[in-house]
C-alpha cells in the first residue's frame, strides 16, 4: 500500500483534525448515578414517601437487631418476667448491664436509623406533589407515630439522648443531649399532630392509626407522671386520652386469651392497636424471628433457647388459662420444663405462623387494648383520689378474660372489690399489668415509673441499685460534654 | 530493534555490493551461540580493506577475497565482533551475544527507552525463556522472576485467582493489584494473556517509573507488549501444545469410618451421651463401609493447551495472528475451565512518516468453579469433604444422596459428592479489544501518536441447583442469571520529541492528554420452585417464586495531562521528570483534580573515564527517584449521598412494602485517591561480559490519605463515612542476581536469583485511634480476628494465646477459670482470673518477612533444564479450617485421636468434655514458611535434519514437573493458595485478609508433556 505522498502534504491539518475529534469525547466529571435514588429529589410523589415510610420502619423490624428478635425484650429483663442465660444477654437480667453489651448498641442504632428516616418524609412534607392533603397528613402521621415511639423507648431505657427531630444530622457530635422534659415534648407534640392526621384505621394492620397514637400518647402521658419526671398532673392527660381509644370503640379485648398468640388471628384479632408482622415473601424479608429465639433448643422444641421467663415470676403467676398462654412448661417431647432442668419458657412468641427457615409470619404486638383499659384503671385511680366504678370495671374486664369468663358479665370470684383504697387499687393495677402484658416490654418500665427496680430484684440480685433504671448508652455512641453516660455506668 | 539491524544489513550490504572485487571465494554460515540460530545481515569485512558482504536470511554469505591469507571481521550490532584468520574456502563461525553492548530497548509508560537510560526501578520479564515452560496465563509467568513482586495463588482452581503485589501492601480498602498495561491499553485482565504472546513484559515499580499513570500507579503498573510480526519476513507459523495431568498436592489428614466412629462413641460416651454407632456399625466400617470424601471429590484433572501463531511481514507490513486454546478439568469433580482467545495485530507504514497499527484480542471463557468457602446447601464440596462423617456412602440404597445428621457430623453442611456435582454454575465471560493507533513523525524527532481503545468484557453467569443436594422437592430449586457489560473507552494523545543538542545533550519530551470512560451495567433475575429440572437456568418462567429482579449501572471518567522530560547529558548524567494531573468523576466533588509528580536521577557511572575502559564492569548505573502516586481506589458514586432500596416493610396487607431508606452511610463531599510517596535509590551492575548482573533497590512508600471507614455516631442515623485518614509504610530491599556460572561450547548454565524484603507497617490510623477492626475471619467463633493497628503490618490478626491443654493435676488453678482438666488453656494476659476480651493479643502475621526465588536454565547440546525454586518466609497462616476439623463432637482429623484424657495427658486436643472456647486462639496459627521447587522443565531441541524432513525449523519437545517437591511445616492444603480472598467484603481488601485459611481448592503436582514447533 503506497500512498502518494502529495496526499500527506496536509499532515499538520490531518494532524490536527484527528487530535479535534478525540479532543472532543465526551467525559463528564460529574456524578449522575443511574440506578441510584437521590435524597435531594426523592421526596416527592406518593409512591415516594409510601416506600420512604416502608424504609422507616424496616430498620426496627428485620436483621435480628430489631423487635423482630430479642433485643429489646433482653433490655427489659431485668425485670421479673424475662430472663436469659446466654452469655452475650445475662449482663441485662442480672442488673449489671455494660455500656458495650449488644442488645443495647443494636437497639440503639435501629431507633436512630427509624428516627433518621421519618425525619426524612417530615422534612420534605413541603416538597409532596400532586398527594392530597388529607393523604400526605396519614403519611406524615405515621412517620410522626413511629418517631415518638423510638423516642419514647429511648427516653425511657437511656434517659438523656440526643433528640434529632430534623434532616441531615451531619452536626451531630456537636448536638447536646437533651433533657428527659424536652424529649417528652417532642414525643407529645409528634403524637398530638398525628392524632389528629391519621385516620381510624388502615386497610394494612400494621400501620399506626388514630388510636394507636392516643393509646401510645396514654402510655407516654402515665409515664411522665411517674419516675423521673413525676409530673402528677399527667395522670389525668392519661385516663383522657385512654378513654378517647376506649369510647371511639375501634377495639374491644378478644374472648379468649389464647387466641391473641395465635398467629392465624394476628391481622384480625379486634384487641391490637398496633403490631409489627412477619413476612417471608421472599421479595425482600422483614421476618419475625421470635418464635425460634423463643423456644427451647431442647425436647423436640427446635428453638435456640436465647432467652426465656423465670420461675420465680412463674410461681407467682396466677393460676388459669391466662397462665397456660402465657408460659410453655411442658416441651414438645412431653417433657416439663422441670425435669429438662430449665427455666418456664414463652408461650406467646411461639407461633410464628409460616416459616421459611428461620424465618416466620409471626407478630410482636406493641399496644393492646388491654393496656388502655389499665391505663385507664391505673391514670383514673391516681388523678381522682380513688377507683371510679369504671377504673375498676376496666381491671375486671381484664381479670375475667384471664380466668376464662366473659369479660362483661360481674363475678366475684375474679373481680376486684369495690371500695379499695387507693394505694391498693394502684398495686393491683400494677400487678394485674404484670400477668397481662408478661413479656410484652411492660414490666420493666413499670418497675422504674413506679420505682420499684430495687425493690423487686434486691434478694436475687442484691448488686441492684437506684442507677439501674437507666441503662448505659453504648460506650461508642459516648460525646464527652454532648452525650454523657448515665451515672453508675 | 529488528528494524535497525535490517536497516544496518542492507547499508552493509549495498555498501559492499559496490566495493567487492571478485577474486578468491570464501563462503560460509553465521549463527548464533547461544541457540544455534542462522544469523541475517552480519557485516563480513575483509581487515583492512573495504571488502565485505553480509549474509542472507539463511546466515549463509560469500565473499571475494584477494588471498588466503587476510582476516574476516564478522561484526553485528549485539554480537562481539568476532576475527578469523582465513584457512580455507568455507568458514562457519558461531558469534556470541555481547549482553553487555545490547543496550536493549525497553518498554516504559507511553513509549521507550534504552535500558541505559532509565532511571527508574524498571525490571524486564524474560519472557523468551519463560515461554519454553508450559504457562497459560501471564500472571503465571511473574512468578519467582522479579524481585519485589509477590505473586499469590488465592485458589488452585482451573480458573484460579491470583493476586499480584508489587512492593507490598500500600491499601487496607483500597486494593493493591497493579495496574495492567497491553499494547497502552490500560485495566487489562493480565489472567487472559496468553504467555505465547507477549513480546515484552516490564514491571515498574518505582515512583518515577509509575507516577506517569498518577492516580492509578501507586500499586505498581505491568507492561506487557505483545508480538508484532516482522518486516520482509516470510510467514512464521509457530505452534505449541501441551498437555498436563493434575493430581492433588496432599491430601488432609483424616479419619476413616472405623475410626471416627469410634471417636464419636468415644465423645458421646464421655459426654453421658447414647453411642451413635453399634458394634455391628464399627465391624462394617472395618470392611470397608463408609467413604473416603477426599478420595471421592478429587479426580486426577486434565489440561489441554495449544497455540499457534502465524507472523511476517513485507516491505510496509507487518502482520502476527494468534490462536490459543486451553481445556482444564480441575481436580474436583466438575469444576472446569475453557478458554479460545485471539489475537491479531497487524501494522501498516502508510510511509515513511505515516504508520497505522490495529492491535486486537478476543476472549471467550467458560467456567464451571466450585464454590469455596461456603458451608450450606449449595456450598464448597472441598469444605464439606472433611466435615462430612466418613461413615456415610455416597448414596442410599434407593440412589439417592446421603443426607447430613443422623447424631454425627454437621446437620446443615452436605454430601461433598452431591455439592461437586449437582449445582450447575455455568459462568462465560467475553472480552474484547480493539486497539487502533496512528504515529505520524511531524518533523525530525517530533512524533505524534494516537490511539484508542475500546475494552468490552460481558459476563453470563448462571446458576441452577436442583434439589437431590437436600434430597428435597421442587421447592428447593432455584435458578439465577446474572448479566454484565464492563466497557471502557480509552483515548492516548501522545507527542514525542526526541533531539540532540550539541554534542552531548540528548532531550526526550514527552506530553500526553488521554481520557477514558468506564460504563458498567448489570443485571440478575432469580427464581426458585421449578416444576422441573430438564431446562435448568433457561426458563425462568418456570419457577414458582420469582424473586425480584435487579439492575446497576454506572459511569466513570477520567481526564489525565501528562508530561515527561528525559534528559541525558553525554548518556552519562540522566534526568527525569514526570508530572501527571488526573481528574476523575470518582473524586469527591470538592477534589476532581489530583497532581502526581515524580523526579528521577542517574549516573552511568561506568562511562565515566575510570571504569569506561574496564574488563571487569561493563556497566554501572547509580539510580534515585523520588515522587508521588495515587490509588484511585474508589468505586463509582462512593462520595455520594444515596439512598438504599429493598427496604421492604411488611404491613399486615396482602404483599410486602417497597421501602427505600437513607443510607447508613454519610457521603463524603472531599473524598479523595489515596497518595503513596515513594523514595527508590537502586544501581545496576554488570561484570564479566555480562556473566554476572546485579540489580540491587531500597525503597521507601509511604502511602497517606488511606481510605478508611470511619464509625459515625448513630445517633445521625448514619453509621459508617468513607474518609482519607492514616498512613501505612512499605520498606524494603530486593535484589537481583543473575549471572552465567558456566558458558561453554556444548553447556551453559544461566541462574537468577531474586530476594525481597519488605516491611510493612501502620504508622496512623483515624485520628485518635489506634485501632480498627476488621472483622471476622470467616468462621462462627472468628469474629474480630482482623485487625489494623498503629505499629503494626497490615494483616493483622488477634486472639488467645493458646498454651495447650489444662492437665489433671492444674485441676484447682483450671478451678479458678471455671474449667476443668481438659480443657483449653488461653494465657491469662493480664493475671485477673478470667478469659476474656481483655487478654485478646495478637497472635499472627499474614506478612512474609522474605521472599525469594532462584531460577536455573541449563543448556547441555540439544538439551535444556530449568528448575525454579520460589521460597516464603516467616509469614503466618491462620489455619482456621483445622478448628472444623479438630471440632470438639465432630472433627475428622486424625490428630482427635489424640484427644485429652485422664490417660492422655501430654496432648494439645482438648478433651471431649472440654469448658471454655474452643476458638479464636493461636492453636490455629502455623508458620506459613516454604520453599518450593516450583518447576522442573527438560526440553529437547530436534536436530536440523530431522527438521528439515519436516519442513520445520525448529521444534522442542518437553516435560515439566510443576510443585514436585514443597518443604514447609504448614498442615493444611497448601502454603502458597489460600482462599482469603472469599471474606474479603467490599469494605476490605484481600490484603488485610491473607493468611487465613478457608481450605480452597487444593493445589496440585502437574506433569506436562509440550512441544512447539515453528515452520
Amino acid at each position: 500500500m503506497n500512498f502518494n505522498k502529495k496526499y500527506f502534504s496536509k499532515k499538520y491539518i490531518f494532524t490536527l483534525l484527528i487530535l479535534a475529534v478525540f479532543g472532543c469525547a465526551d467525559i463528564d466529571l460529574e456524578e449522575n448515578p443511574p440506578s441510584l435514588l437521590n435524597p435531594k429529589s426523592f421526596y416527592t410523589t406518593e409512591t415516594e414517601f409510601e416506600a420512604a415510610l416502608a424504609g422507616t420502619f424496616r430498620p426496627l423490624y428485620s436483621g435480628w437487631s430489631g423487635f423482630d428478635y430479642g433485643y429489646p425484650l433482653i433490655m427489659t429483663s431485668g425485670a421479673e418476667d424475662v430472663r436469659s442465660d446466654a452469655g452475650i444477654f445475662k449482663d441485662l437480667d442480672r442488673l449489671s448491664a455494660n455500656d458495650s453489651d449488644q442488645s443495647i448498641s443494636n437497639v440503639w442504632r435501629i431507633l436512630y436509623q427509624s428516627i433518621s428516616n421519618a425525619n426524612a418524609i417530615i422534612g420534605n412534607v413541603t416538597n409532596a406533589q400532586g398527594i392530597s392533603k388529607q393523604r400526605l397528613g396519614e403519611l406524615e402521621g405515621q412517620a410522626k407515630f413511629i418517631r415518638a415511639f423510638n423516642f419514647f423507648f429511648l427516653v425511657r431505657w437511656f434517659g438523656e439522648v440526643q433528640l434529632t427531630t430534623f434532616e441531615n444530622q451531619t452536626f451531630i457530635d456537636d448536638l447536646k443531649q437533651s433533657s428527659i422534659k424536652d424529649i417528652y415534648a417532642s414525643i407529645i407534640a409528634d403524637l398530638k399532630d398525628a392524632e389528629t392526621k391519621l385516620p381510624d384505621s388502615f386497610s394494612e394492620r400494621g400501620r399506626p392509626t388514630k388510636g394507636a397514637a392516643k393509646a401510645l400518647l396514654a402510655k407516654v402521658y402515665l409515664t411522665m407522671a411517674g419516675w423521673p419526671l413525676e409530673d402528677t398532673s399527667n395522670y389525668a392527660l392519661a385516663r383522657d386520652k385512654a378513654k378517647e381509644v376506649i369510647d371511639e370503640m375501634n377495639y374491644s379485648l378478644e374472648p379468649n386469651f389464647a387466641d391473641l398468640w395465635k398467629a392465624e388471628n394476628r391481622l384480625t384479632n379486634k384487641e391490637f392497636i398496633f403490631a409489627f408482622y412477619g413476612s417471608t415473601a421472599s421479595d425482600g424479608i422483614s421476618a419475625s424471628h421470635m418464635h425460634t429465639a423463643s423456644r427451647f433448643w431442647g425436647n423436640g422444641e427446635g428453638g435456640w433457647g436465647d432467652f426465656h421467663s423465670e420461675e420465680r415470676f412463674y410461681d407467682l403467676f396466677p393460676d388459669g388459662p391466662r397462665k397456660d398462654a402465657t408460659f410453655t412448661t411442658v416441651f414438645a417431647d412431653g417433657t416439663s420444663y422441670v425435669d429438662a432442668g430449665v427455666q418456664p419458657y414463652m408461650a406467646k412468641y411461639r407461633d410464628g405462623g409460616e416459616t421459611v427457615g428461620n424465618n416466620g409470619e409471626g407478630f410482636n404486638v406493641m399496644m393492646r387494648y388491654a393496656d388502655v383499659l389499665l391505663i385507664y384503671a391505673e391514670a383514673a385511680n391516681m388523678a381522682e383520689s380513688g377507683p371510679s366504678v369504671k377504673a375498676t370495671e376496666y381491671v375486671n374486664m381484664v381479670r375475667r378474660r384471664a380466668n376464662g369468663l366473659d369479660v362483661n358479665t360481674p363475678d366475684a370470684s375474679v373481680d376486684l372489690p369495690s371500695g379499695m383504697s387507693q394505694l391498693d387499687f394502684d398495686k393491683a393495677v400494677i400487678a394485674e399489668r404484670n400477668w397481662e402484658l408478661a413479656f410484652e416490654l411492660n414490666r420493666w418500665f413499670d418497675l422504674v415509673r413506679k420505682k420499684m427496680v430495687v425493690e423487686v430484684n434486691q434478694a436475687v440480685h442484691p448488686n441492684v441499685s437506684i442507677n439501674n433504671r437507666l441503662l448505659p448508652k453504648p460506650s461508642a455512641q459516648l460525646i464527652p460534654g454532648i452525650l454523657e453516660q448515665n451515672s453508675g455506668y | 530493534m529488528n528494524y535497525i539491524k535490517h536497516t544496518i544489513s542492507i547499508f552493509f550490504l549495498l555498501w559492499f555490493a559496490v566495493a567487492s572485487h571478485a577474486q578468491q571465494t570464501v563462503t560460509g554460515t553465521v549463527t548464533t551461540q547461544s541457540d544455534n540460530q542462522p544469523l541475517p545481515g552480519v557485516a563480513v569485512l575483509l581487515k583492512g580493506t573495504t571488502t565485505g558482504t553480509a549474509t542472507d536470511f539463511d546466515g549463509k554469505y560469500t565473499i571475494e577475497v584477494p588471498s588466503t591469507d587476510g582476516v574476516l571481521v564478522f561484526s553485528y550490532v549485539g554480537f562481539i565482533t568476532k576475527e578469523v584468520t582465513i584457512s580455507g574456502s568455507v568458514i562457519d563461525i558461531a558469534m556470541e551475544e555481547d549482553v553487555a553492548k545490547l543496550d536493549e530497548v525497553v518498554v516504559v509508560g507511553y513509549g521507550t527507552q534504552k535500558r541505559s537510560d532509565i532511571t527508574g526501578s524498571v525490571s524486564s520479564v524474560k519472557v523468551e525463556e519463560l515461554q519454553n515452560i508450559p504457562l497459560a496465563r501471564a500472571d503465571e509467568v511473574l512468578q519467582g522472576q522479579i524481585a519485589g513482586v509477590q505473586i499469590n495463588n488465592n485458589d488452585a482452581s482451573p480458573n484460579a485467582d491470583v493476586s499480584i503485589r508489587i512492593r507490598g501492601v500500600s491499601s487496607a480498602n483500597g486494593g493493591s493489584a497493579p495496574l495492567v498495561i497491553v499494547d497502552g491499553v490500560q485495566g487489562v485482565s493480565i489472567s487472559d494473556v496468553n504467555p505465547n504472546d507477549i513480546k515484552s513484559m516490564e514491571v515498574l515499580k518505582d515512583a518515577s517509573a509509575t507516577a506517569i499513570y498518577g492516580s492509578r500507579g501507586a500499586s505498581g503498573v505491568i507492561l506487557i507488549t505483545t508480538i508484532q510480526g516482522k518486516k520482509n519476513t516470510k510467514p512464521n507459523i509457530a505452534v505449541s501444545t501441551f498437555t498436563t495431568t493434575h493430581q492433588i498436592r496432599k491430601k488432609l489428614d483424616l479419619m476413616n469410618a472405623g475410626q471416627y466412629a469410634r471417636y464419636i462413641n468415644n465423645n458421646r460416651a464421655a459426654r453421658g451421651m447414647a453411642l451413635v454407632y453399634s458394634a455391628d456399625d464399627l465391624a462394617a466400617f472395618d470392611k470397608g463401609v463408609g467413604t473416603d470424601w477426599q478420595d471421592a471429590i478429587f479426580r486426577t484433572g486434565t489440561t489441554i493447551n495449544g497455540s499457534i501463531n502465524v507472523s511476517g511481514g513485507t516491505e510496509n507490513t507487518t502482520y502476527s495472528i494468534s490462536g490459543n486454546f486451553l481445556e482444564t478439568k480441575g481436580i474436583v469433580l466438575n469444576s472446569s475451565f475453557k478458554r479460545f482467545s485471539a489475537r491479531p495485530n497487524i501494522a501498516v507504514d502508510l510511509s515513511d512518516r505515516l504508520k497505522v497499527s490495529l492491535n486486537s484480542f478476543v476472549n471467550l471463557s467458560k467456567d464451571n468453579p466450585i464454590v469455596l468457602n461456603q458451608r450450606d446447601r449449595h456450598g464448597s464440596p472441598v469444605f464439606s469433604s472433611f466435615r462430612f462423617s466418613p461413615t456415610k456412602s455416597i448414596y442410599n440404597d434407593e440412589g439417592t444422596y446421603s443426607q447430613p445428621g443422623g447424631g454425627a457430623g454437621p446437620n446443615t453442611e452436605f454430601n461433598p459428592v452431591a455439592l461437586a456435582l449437582e449445582p450447575i454454575r455455568d459462568n462465560y465471560s467475553n472480552t474484547l479489544i480493539l486497539n487502533p493507533s496512528v504515529e505520524y513523525e511531524i518533523t525530525e524527532g517530533l512524533t505524534a501518536n494516537i490511539s484508542g481503545a475500546y475494552q468490552l468484557l460481558d459476563v453470563e453467569n448462571n446458576y441452577y441447583y436442583n434439589e437431590k443436594v437436600v434430597d428435597g422437592d421442587a421447592s428447593d430449586r432455584q435458578a439465577s442469571i446474572f448479566n454484565s457489560k464492563y466497557s471502557s473507552y480509552q483515548n492516548t494523545n501522545m507527542l514525542t520529541y526526541d533531539t540532540n543538542i550539541g554534542e552531548k545533550h540528548n532531550v526526550k519530551i514527552t506530553g500526553v492528554f488521554e481520557q477514558q470512560k468506564m460504563k458498567y451495567n448489570d443485571n440478575n433475575v432469580g427464581a426458585s420452585g421449578f416444576l422441573s429440572n430438564s431446562t435448568t437456568y433457561n426458563n425462568m418462567s418456570l419457577g414458582a417464586n420469582v424473586g425480584i429482579p435487579t439492575s446497576f449501572r454506572s459511569d466513570q471518567s477520567l481526564e489525565s495531562y501528562m508530561g515527561r522530560l528525559n534528559y541525558s547529558f553525554d548518556g552519562k548524567y540522566l534526568l527525569t521528570i514526570t508530572g501527571r494531573s488526573d481528574a476523575s468523576s470518582v473524586f469527591a466533588e470538592n477534589n476532581k483534580r489530583a497532581f502526581f509528580p515524580s523526579a528521577a536521577l542517574g549516573w552511568n557511572v561506568s562511562r565515566e573515564n575510570f571504569l569506561a575502559n574496564s574488563t571487569t564492569v561493563n556497566s554501572l548505573k547509580l539510580r534515585a527517584s523520588y515522587g508521588e502516586v495515587g490509588n484511585q481506589a474508589i468505586a463509582p458514586y462512593q462520595s455520594l449521598s444515596t439512598l438504599t432500596t429493598g427496604s421492604n416493610f411488611y404491613f399486615g396487607g396482602s404483599d410486602v412494602r417497597t421501602g427505600v431508606s437513607l443510607s447508613t452511610r454519610a457521603s463524603n463531599p472531599d473524598l479523595k485517591w489515596e497518595t503513596t510517596e515513594q523514595l527508590n535509590i537502586g544501581a545496576d551492575l554488570n561484570m564479566f561480559n555480562s556473566r554476572l548482573a546485579l540489580t540491587v533497590d531500597y525503597y521507601k512508600k509511604n502511602t497517606t490519605d488511606l481510605l478508611l471507614e470511619r464509625e459515625l455516631k448513630e445517633a445521625s442515623g448514619y453509621q459508617t463515612q468513607m474518609v482519607n485518614a492514616g498512613e501505612v509504610e512499605n520498606e524494603g530491599f530486593e535484589i537481583l542476581l543473575s549471572g552465567v556460572p558456566i558458558r561453554n561450547a556444548n553447556f551453559e548454565w544461566n541462574s537468577v536469583a531474586t530476594f525481597t524484603r519488605n516491611q510493612n507497617k501502620v504508622l496512623s490510623l483515624n485520628s485518635g485511634e489506634t485501632e480498627i477492626n476488621l472483622g471476622g475471619a470467616g468462621l462462627p467463633g472468628f469474629d474480630d480476628a482482623i485487625w489494623l493497628e498503629v505499629g503494626q503490618p497490615i494483616g493483622l490478626i488477634r486472639g488467645w494465646e493458646y498454651d495447650g491443654v489444662w492437665k489433671s493435676d492444674e485441676a484447682i488453678l483450671a478451678a479458678v477459670y471455671g474449667v476443668t482438666p481438659g480443657s483449653p488453656k488461653y494465657v491469662d494476659q493480664n493475671n485477673d482470673g478470667l478469659i476474656n476480651a481483655d487478654d485478646v493479643v495478637n497472635i499472627a502475621r499474614a506478612l512474609p518477612d522474605f521472599t525469594f526465588s532462584w531460577n536455573n536454565t541449563l543448556n547441555y547440546k540439544n538439551f535444556d533444564l530449568n528448575v525454579l525454586v520460589i521460597g516464603v518466609q516467616g509469614n503466618d497462616i491462620y489455619n482456621i479450617a483445622r478448628s472444623l476439623q479438630e471440632s470438639r463432637d465432630e472433627g475428622t482429623s486424625v490428630a482427635m485421636r489424640n484427644v485429652w484424657t485422664p490417660q492422655n495427658e501430654n496432648t494439645n486436643i482438648p478433651g471431649h468434655n472440654s469448658l471454655g472456647d474452643l476458638r479464636r486462639s493461636s492453636r490455629w496459627v502455623e508458620d506459613g514458611s516454604y520453599v518450593r521447587i516450583k518447576n522442573i522443565t527438560l526440553g529437547y531441541n530436534f536436530d536440523d535434519g530431522l527438521l528439515n524432513s519436516i519442513g520445520a525449523s525448529s521444534a522442542r519437545i518437553y516435560v515439566t514437573g510443576t510443585n514436585l517437591f514443597t518443604f514447609t511445616d504448614y498442615s493444611g492444603f497448601d502454603p502458597e493458595s489460600n482462599n482469603a480472598g472469599a471474606i474479603a467484603t467490599s469494605r476490605t481488601s484481600r490484603d488485610a485478609f491473607a493468611g487465613v485459611d478457608l481450605a480452597s481448592f487444593p493445589s496440585q503436582k502437574k506433569y506436562t508433556l509440550g512441544i512447539n514447533i515453528n515452520f
